[in-house]
């Protein structure tokens, strides 16, 4: 019954194969189990949050689905692209569960994969598919946000390595992170993307201070972190000394779907009409109408992501698809986090009743949705990456 | 998961693309509009075999229909190409479009002799006894009037409704692409129009939704042509995408073309007057939006999550 086939070809097809609707199931089912209803992410001021991540992360990596992607030799089974988005959509739609491993498991190991050493890949790989370390991403600086190149923390030659000088800022769970991919200036004479290295960092090595921001979306976001005079050698460098970007780009590349909030969304409106119980009769019609076209909205975002795993898996996606389905998806998480403040009405600015679950994910939704448009490169840059394509003469 | 049509029905589109360019293309629409037939395209269209294709009853042909309705939309062809899709001739009309209230249909006294009907967009349809003259107004041009004989159940609402989503869908994609021919040539400032970040990210916005309802399209004509339980309500939320999305993008188009935009002599000026009934008949956004909550009350909404069924308590957060 999926892929119909009759004698004009295979034909437009938009459900779960078989494959994809078993581990959606299956992974439902681990968190029915292991995620209790009230879990609304890993980071908030109460640790046993985060605890629950990290023991669902070792869960997830017993029954093999903390890595799914990964190939065999690295602890995972080559899930197919469509594989990997029931996994994103599922956690996400759970309020990520995995906590901060989604980022080891994204992009850090295929970067290490790709560009690793064998002694690189031995140390981390397995750490990282085990669900034991957590990673973070030492990119932003104060003064380098969308012009990321511009960065300044700098290595320096010392003896056989470098000491690192200088800060980074926004760092999500740099106060909990085993390690740190950064990247650092390695060339002041160079062209600004051509003098950056990447150096693999434990947190724990001398002169690493860290400074944790308060900020509305919540606690472990965002952090402020310092660098003095932190000895580094070869044996830290990914790949080439110098050649840090290209690396950067290309790891990236392999986050091209990043979040998929619509599937939070999806669970959120659909949600609405049962949590609000009587409250849902009395709500204005103009409401329920921005209800509605929020679904469409959804929906629309959703099979954008779709269309752009469909050319990856043909091999000729354009960082300008990715582009589209960001802007989509980013400003659908913003609309329906309006929607569902609304619908919570007087609750909006907080649920008195710790119980009024549905209350409580809609202001962490909102919080965080805030965020959708400048996190991991903002609306303005993706916009840009699309109209350029767009406008390209040949 | 496959997000594109089939290469029968992409190649079918690509042969009525050449087909209608070599007609004419857009200024096929020019000449109906002063009176001539349009005799050539019935016969072009004849040739292709497109009037033997049965979506109602065969998803390949099905997607095939879509193509060439899309491939119509392309150059706002003033040939009901999405209505005579949309009906089985065994069934005893060679068209049918959907209206409610006072019967007013697009391209009806187009082509002579076709058996027309229309459908109430729910479940049933009545017969065109009788056509009157073509409105001749600049959003009208080819809409008339129509009697209707004795309604009887009908099958054929959802490809009707769904249909001119696809046409509306190939006239929006002309419409960005001489927009965005307009942006490189038109220069003001000693620089192409094209190098203000302002439009640059009109451009950006504009295309996303209209790549989000390209996408749509697909989406719902796999829901209809494979029966999916939440089909009536996924036509109808089409329907609203398509109603927003030809705002969003005409807008733009107007807007960054400037004042010459508004004259018949470039073809977005056919485009958007084309466009028009279309989108006002049978019903502007807000009446479907509001027959689309309607309808969610016994048809879901799928999703990734629940049943979509308003008010109902299927769905909750405490699983
Ligand atoms: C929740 C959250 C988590 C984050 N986590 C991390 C992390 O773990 N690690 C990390 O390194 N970073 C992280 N970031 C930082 C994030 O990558 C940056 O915020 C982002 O790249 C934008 O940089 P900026 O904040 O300095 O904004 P700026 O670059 O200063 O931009 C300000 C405004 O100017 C616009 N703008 C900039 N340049 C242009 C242009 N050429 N044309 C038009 N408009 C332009 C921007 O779009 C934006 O609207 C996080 C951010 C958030 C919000």
């Amino acid at each position: 019954m999926h892929v119909g086939v009759d004698d004009g070809g295979v034909r437009v097809e938009f459900s779960d194969s078989e494959r994809s609707a078993a581990l959606r199931e299956e992974l439902r089912a681990l968190v029915r189990e292991h995620v209790p209803p009230t879990f609304l992410g890993a980071f908030t001021k109460n640790p046993q949050d985060l605890e629950l991540a990290q023991s669902f992360c070792r869960t997830l990596a017993e029954k093999g689905q903390l890595t799914p992607a990964w190939p065999a030799e690295f602890g995972g089974y080559d899930a197919t692209p469509w594989e990997q988005t029931v996994v994103r959509e599922e956690m996400w739609a759970h309020f990520e569960p995995r906590g901060a491993q989604y980022m080891g498991v994204n992009w850090v190991g295929p970067a290490l994969m790709r560009f690793g050493t064998e002694q690189q890949k031995a140390e981390h790989l397995g750490r990282i598919a085990a669900g034991t370390v957590i990673w973070c991403q030492g990119f932003s600086e104060p003064e380098a946000g969308s012009d990321l190149a511009s960065l300044r923390t700098a290595a320096v030659p010392d003896g056989d390595g470098w000491r690192i000088d200088g800060q980074k800022v926004w760092t999500s769970y740099a106060t909990m992170a085993d390690w740190c991919f950064l990247l650092t200036r390695t060339n002041r004479d160079a062209a600004k993307h051509k003098g950056i290295t990447i150096f693999l960092v434990p947190m724990d090595r001398p002169g690493i201070k860290v400074v944790p921001i308060d900020a509305m979306v919540g606690p472990h976001h965002l952090n402020e972190v310092f660098f003095e005079g932190v000895p580094v050698t070869q044996a830290d460098v990914l790949g080439e000394v110098d050649a840090g970007w290209s690396i950067v780009r290309e790891a990236l590349a392999f986050e091209r779907v990043g979040i998929a909030r619509y599937a939070r969304c999806d669970r959120l409106l659909n949600a609405a009409p049962a949590a609000l119980g009587d409250r849902w009769a009395t709500l204005p019609d103009e409401l329920k109408q921005r209800w509605v076209t929020a679904l469409i909205r959804v929906r629309e975002a959703r099979l954008l992501a779709y269309r752009v795993i469909d050319l990856v898996e043909t091999g000729t996606v354009d960082p300008a698809d990715t582009a589209a389905y960001r802007i989509a998806a980013t400003q659908t998480d913003q609309e329906v986090a309006e929607v569902l403040m609304d619908m919570v009405e007087e609750r909006a600015v907080g649920a008195s009743d710790p119980a009024d679950l549905f209350a409580r994910a809609v202001d962490d939704h909102w919080r965080y949705a805030q965020a959708a448009t400048v996190a991991s490169g903002s609306i303005e840059v993706q916009r840009l990456l699309l109209s350029r394509s767009l406008l390209k003469t040949k | 998961m496959k997000t594109q049509l089939t290469e029968d029905a992409l190649e079918l589109e690509r042969v009525m693309d050449t087909a209608l360019r070599r007609l004419g293309g857009v200024d096929l629409a020019r000449a109906a509009e002063a009176g001539a037939g349009v005799a050539d395209v019935t016969a072009v269209l004849g040739q292709l075999d497109v009037w033997d294709l049965r979506p109602r009853t065969s998803p390949g042909d099905g997607e095939m229909a879509a193509a060439v309705c899309r491939a119509a939309g392309r150059v706002a062809l003033p040939y009901p190409v999405a209505e005579r899709l949309a009906a089985d001739p065994d069934e005893g009309f060679d068209a049918i479009a959907v209206a409610t209230g006072p019967a007013r249909v697009n391209l009806v006294g187009v082509v002579p002799d076709l058996r027309w009907a229309v459908s109430d967009g729910v479940g049933s349809r009545a017969p065109v006894v009788s056509v009157g003259p073509a409105l001749g107004t600049k959003l009208g041009a080819l809409v008339s009037e129509v009697e209707l004989g004795e309604s009887e159940p009908d099958g054929s609402a959802r490809l009707a409704l769904l249909l001119p989503c696809w046409t509306l869908l190939g006239m929006l994609e002309t419409a960005l692409a001489v927009t965005r021919r307009h942006m490189l040539d038109r220069r003001q400032f000693d620089q192409p129009i094209a190098s203000f970040q302002a439009l640059q990210f009109r451009l950006a916005d504009t295309t996303t939704s209209f790549q989000a309802f390209e996408e749509l399209t697909k989406y719902t004509l796999w829901s209809v042509l494979s029966q999916q339980p939440g089909a009536a309500v996924d036509v109808l939320a089409c329907r609203v995408a398509a109603l927003e999305v030809a705002e969003t993008v005409f807008r733009t188009s107007h807007q960054m073309h400037g004042a010459v935009g508004f004259c018949d002599e470039v073809d977005l000026s056919w485009l958007s007057r084309y466009s028009q009934p279309i989108r006002r008949l049978p019903w502007g956004l807000s009446q479907t939006r509001s027959r689309l909550l309607q309808t969610m009350t016994d048809v879901p909404f799928t999703g990734l999550h629940g049943d979509g069924l308003v008010g109902s308590a299927n769905q909750s957060l405490t699983r």
